[in-house]
């Protein structure tokens, strides 16, 4: 149902230089980890029932200490992985700042730190997200009352390391959360200035979607004899989502076309991507006009309304949210059931950030892409990349959404 | 399969009737004689679809102009066509369920047979997915009728049914549904039967203390029949959902933050309301046909009617912003 195949031997996506995943053992309920009991409290609390496949394979590994690099698909509950972990390495009655998680964004770090409070709701563990776009006193005053773990983006981060806000004396843990973003442009260099004043003894976690060969072989700088928990390329992208596409031939017909979905599909809630924040705006009001309740959200936003626009859809007050890729990746929005890409990703790379989010934890995800004339080869060389099939979406789908 | 070998066609608009995705626009529609089946079966089409459409589009914010233009519908052939829509919609998003029970009780006061085929049909598939041992439609559908009681449509003797049928014998799925259903359920409950609800809340503390006791001796608790889960798991699980509903139940007044009806869904008079007196085991029938499209000679009549009824409704000015 879903369920993630893991490699055993070596393989092709793995350098000679890097190491090899082994075999992991797997442990089938949280009971079988034999975490906290008040963090295990809170995990039941918080609405998980199992681990999933990448939660039963790299959660001991972490919490026994070692590096570990965990790679399975947005959706597959990686943020839980890390989140436990860090929970259940945490000494409780240190006050001290013992676990550091960086994130890409903002709003993966706020939402990092947000379930990490929910689980840890029974342990009295104090967590901080740490991000720019919100007050630097406020993150001063936070940091200095003592916290034990931070969640944050690496030029905060940074810079309250600099100014000696936030100490590193501590921490004995260091998670990378979507690996592959930090690693990679602005944020290598902000990464590698945390690292140097991380204690070399630091256990480092490494997690993401995607782990192109360059970033693999740059994790061998900081990560001693790492534990690798990863899925196939293959596997990594669309699994278990149902991909449609709707001939639209022409632009001014998309809009009609939405309706006709909505009157024919049940939609809890649905992500719909534009490629232009002009083109947001414009079908923010459209859908407004036909009755909609719609939030919508692009990138020259302040934090502040951005966080706004995601507690706004995440509570359900709308049904709709309207987004350009500024989206980014990973944001979980668990009753999503339906991606739309009003427009087609301008990069491959889009397309599975944008559609992997409606496959969280093997929940079946729909993604329908409308594909003007024009488009045709773009889908084509989507299809082709990822060796998936879109097919026409057939009337019969209503039975089946 | 090699994608590149495939034929650029594939992208072009399928002049196959069973695509959905060609555009509205370049699909021709026939209007013809009110009796001929073709007409009748497009105006099927255009209400099952208007219902849908108006489905997907109620939120908190916005039932109290989404009513009323699915009252422009007529309810009346299409009641069959919302009950499956409405009922749909919840599975997909329990989290909606108090919004689509908002709107049940809204159309309920002018439309009781809408109220009463849900309420049935909701009762009818609790039943079905409880015997089937299928959690995920239960939780759901014990949910629908938690908010349907909350709204005054259906009775709060059902939820009484209910929650005695859930802890008759108890295993950990059907413990977690009742825990699930009085968080739900229970701000209305109390007021209408406190004694009721203090007997729910002895059953699920004795329940609490067999699974203490059968973890202290250390010996795996009887595994129920059909029960899937590992007895270890299970009852931490079961505890903590246990202790989670009755710290609800502790505040004053009980169930103060799971409130049985928003500000903003307390739309109707409780004395208005039309209370459907259904209980669990009562034999009810699903009136399924009147989910499917059937040719009606009295077509014109019927539609004449509700028009009649619509204005009652809704007033003189119902007919100038319809369709």
């Amino acid at each position: 149902d879903g369920a993630i195949s893991f490699r055993r031997s070596a393989g092709a996506a793995a350098s000679a230089a890097s190491p090899k995943p082994g075999s992991v053992a797997v442990f089938k309920s949280f009971e079988d980890m034999r975490l906290d009991k008040d963090l295990l409290r809170g995990i039941y609390a918080y609405g998980f029932e199992k681990p999933s496949a990448i939660q039963q394979r790299a959660i001991v590994p972490i919490v026994s200490g070692r590096n570990v690099i965990a790679q399975s698909q947005s959706g597959t509950g990686k943020t839980g992985v890390f989140s436990i972990s860090v929970l259940q390495r945490v000494r409780r009655e240190s006050p001290e700042l013992q676990a550091l998680v960086l994130s890409p964004t903002r709003e993966l770090a706020d939402q990092s730190q947000k379930v990490m409070m929910a689980l840890g709701d029974f342990m009295s563990v104090t967590c901080h997200s740490c991000i720019g776009g919100k007050s630097v006193r406020d993150d001063i005053r936070a940091l200095e009352s003592g916290v034990q773990v931070v969640s944050g983006t690496p030029g905060r981060v940074f810079d309250m390391i600099r100014r000696g806000h936030l100490s590193t004396r501590s921490l004995s843990m260091l998670v990378l959360d979507e690996a592959d973003e930090l690693l990679s442009r602005g944020f290598k260099e902000q990464i590698y200035d945390i690292y140097r004043h991380v204690p070399p003894t630091t256990q480092v976690v490494v997690v993401s979607a995607t782990l192109p060969k360059e970033v693999l072989d740059m994790t061998s700088r900081f990560m001693a004899e790492p534990v690798r928990v990863l899925v196939k390329r293959d596997e990594l992208t669309l699994e278990g989502i149902k991909q449609f596409f709707v001939a639209v031939e022409k632009e001014e017909w998309k809009f009609e076309t939405l309706c006709d979905l909505y009157d024919t599909l049940t939609v809890t809630q649905a992500v719909i991507f534009c490629n232009t924040r002009n083109k947001v705006d414009w079908l923010t009001a459209k859908m407004r006009e036909a009755g909609f309740t719609v939030s919508a959200m692009h990138g020259s936003m302040t934090q502040k309304e951005r966080d706004a626009v995601m507690a706004e859809f995440r509570s359900g007050a709308s049904r709709v949210l309207i987004t350009t890729d500024v989206w980014g990746r990973g944001i979980d929005v668990q009753q999503v059931s339906l991606v739309i890409n009003y427009d087609l990703p301008t990069s491959r790379e889009f397309y599975i950030h944008r559609i992997g989010r409606s496959g969280r934890f093997g929940r079946k995800g729909v993604a329908i892409n409308f594909v003007t004339d024009e488009d045709v080869p773009i889908l084509r060389d989507i299809e082709q990349f990822y060796s998936t099939v879109i097919d026409e979406m057939p009337m019969s789908i209503a039975d089946a959404l | 399969p090699d994608a590149g070998a495939r034929d650029d066609d594939r992208w072009r608009p399928s002049r196959a009737e069973d695509a959905a995705s060609s555009p509205p626009a370049a699909r021709g529609e026939v209007a013809t004689d009110p009796n001929s089946e073709a007409y009748q079966r497009v105006q099927w089409e255009n209400l099952r679809k208007g219902i849908n459409g108006l489905v997907n589009r109620v939120s908190v914010a916005n039932v109290a102009s989404v009513v009323p233009k699915l009252l422009h519908l007529n309810l009346v052939r299409g009641r069959g066509l919302l009950a499956r829509a409405v009922m749909k919609a919840q599975l997909a998003s329990p989290g909606f369920t108090h919004v689509y029970a908002a709107v049940v009780s809204v159309i309920n006061t002018r439309l009781p047979a809408v109220g009463e085929l849900l309420v049935k049909r909701v009762v009818l598939r609790f039943r079905r997915a409880y015997r089937r041992n299928d959690k995920v439609s239960s939780v759901a559908l014990a949910r629908f009728i938690a908010h349907l009681v909350n709204q005054g449509v259906a009775h709060e003797l059902l939820a009484l049914q209910l929650v005695t049928l859930l802890l008759d014998k108890p295993t950990d799925s059907s413990v977690e549904v009742a825990a699930a259903f009085m968080k739900e359920a229970g701000a209305t409950l109390v007021k209408e039967a406190p004694k009721a609800v203090a007997a729910v809340f002895e059953t699920l503390r004795a329940i609490l203390s067999e699974v203490a006791s059968a973890r202290r001796s250390s010996a795996a608790p009887d595994a129920v029949p059909g029960d899937e889960t590992a007895p270890a798991a299970v009852s931490t699980r079961v505890r903590v959902v246990i202790e989670d509903v009755m710290s609800a139940y502790r505040t004053a007044p009980p169930f103060k933050d799971f409130p049985a009806r928003l500000p903003e869904l307390d739309l109707v008079e409780e004395e208005d309301q039309i209370c459907h007196d259904i209980g669990l085991d009562d034999v009810v029938a699903a009136q399924s046909e009147l989910d499917v499209f059937r040719h009606d000679p009295q077509f014109e009549a019927g539609e004449q009617a509700w028009e009649e009824a619509r204005k009652a409704i809704l007033g003189d000015e119902s007919g100038s912003e319809s369709d």
